[in-house]
């Protein structure tokens, strides 16, 4: 790489190898075709292992591949494997609301009627509410 | 962020140790521009978060849903063709390449590289808006609206709100396209390139998983 891995600013100071430092890191153009071909290459992986039927299992390792193929875009073509802490903290917690939020919600609805047996049965206390009379005009 | 900040006078220069001569066009002017890179560049992971905590809310309703209505979900998603979501996915990775490349070509100060790797990316980005729209017309005459189930409800709210995405996604690439057209950026200078490319690595990043939630899992 003719400029180095790291940038030199424009008025010609060195740089140090904080990423917080300075402009961005270059990423050798090598790099950015692997990811490419590792990108396309886990996309015909995971049609071809739909193909097969683990059950519920599926669904696991369509989205283990797809969070693999993100992170490869993450880390590299966002650069966020050279950046700073902060940004590395800015790009994780989203992801730790987005867990509990869809965590919480399909654990709801896999446990609730092991939780509430009843749940959703009719009894005395919840009848089944009266069909509103259907109005002609 | 930077530990040299230093204090920065009314006229915007810096008293840090290195002083610097009449900023660049483009650069903020009452911050160094190295400092102007990473608070630009916070904002927009920022609002990346917004929306990966935006689209959350549909995938979240995917997988409750889905689990509620398994054999809806099963149905519907054989009335996709998955080939089609294939050949999009290779092509919206690709226009991410390529978007990544022009980021490489504006940390090289290189405007004409810009403008072509833009050009690549831009013919990605319409490419899988026409594959999409030949998706949605197949559908509509096969009677499959967003009101038939809730499967092609959530089909059609998460590829289509995804798909304002690219096209929003294009008109800004359009219009970066066109200051790099007039030698804007520098080595020194390439922040709207790059948080440009968050923006369109992330939507790349969205459909990584709404190919095989929507096309693969039975």
């Amino acid at each position: 790489m003719a400029h180095g891995h790291w940038k030199r600013l424009g008025d010609g100071s060195l740089l140090t190898e904080d990423a917080d430092e300075g402009l961005g890191h270059i990423v050798p153009l090598k790099t950015y075709i692997t990811i490419l071909c590792t990108l396309l290459g886990l996309t015909v992986f995971t049609v071809a292992i739909a193909q097969v039927d683990f059950g519920e299992m599926n669904a696991v390792v369509a989205l283990l591949v797809a969070s693999v193929k993100a992170l490869l875009v993450a880390s590299f073509f966002m650069h966020l494997k050279f950046e700073g802490k902060l940004i590395i903290m800015f790009a994780i917690y989203p992801l730790v609301l987005l867990f509990l939020f869809v965590g919480s919600n399909v654990a709801d609805e896999r446990i609730r009627e092991r939780v509430y047996p009843s749940f959703g049965e009719v009894t005395e206390a919840f009848p089944v509410p009266a069909a509103a009379p259907v109005e002609h005009h | 962020m930077t530990s040299h900040a230093g204090t920065i006078d009314s006229h915007g220069n810096s008293g840090s140790a290195h002083g610097h001569g009449p900023l660049p066009p483009g650069h903020f002017h009452h911050l160094e521009p190295e400092q102007a890179y990473h608070a630009s560049k916070l904002g927009m992971w920022l609002f990346l978060a917004t929306e990966i905590l935006f689209f959350g809310g549909l995938f979240c309703a995917f997988a409750v849903f889905h689990g509620m209505h398994y054999e809806m979900f099963h149905e519907g998603s054989t009335h996709l063709n998955w080939v089609l979501g294939f050949v999009n996915t290779c092509v919206l990775l690709s226009s991410s390449f390529s978007m990544a490349m022009a980021v490489d070509a504006a940390q090289h100060g290189n405007n004409k590289a810009i403008v072509k790797f833009i050009n690549f990316t831009l013919l990605g980005g319409l490419g899988f808006m026409v594959i999409k729209a030949f998706e949605y017309s197949a559908k509509f005459e096969h009677g499959l609206y967003p009101w038939t189930n809730m499967y092609f409800g959530l089909y059609y709210s998460m590829t289509g709100l995804h798909g304002i995405h690219v096209v929003v996604g294009l008109a800004i690439l359009w219009w970066i396209r066109g200051l790099a057209k007039k030698n804007h950026f520098s080595d020194t200078y390439y922040t709207p390139v790059e948080v440009v490319g968050l923006y369109w690595h992330l939507v790349d990043v969205i459909w990584i998983y709404l190919f095989p939630l929507l096309y693969l899992i039975k």
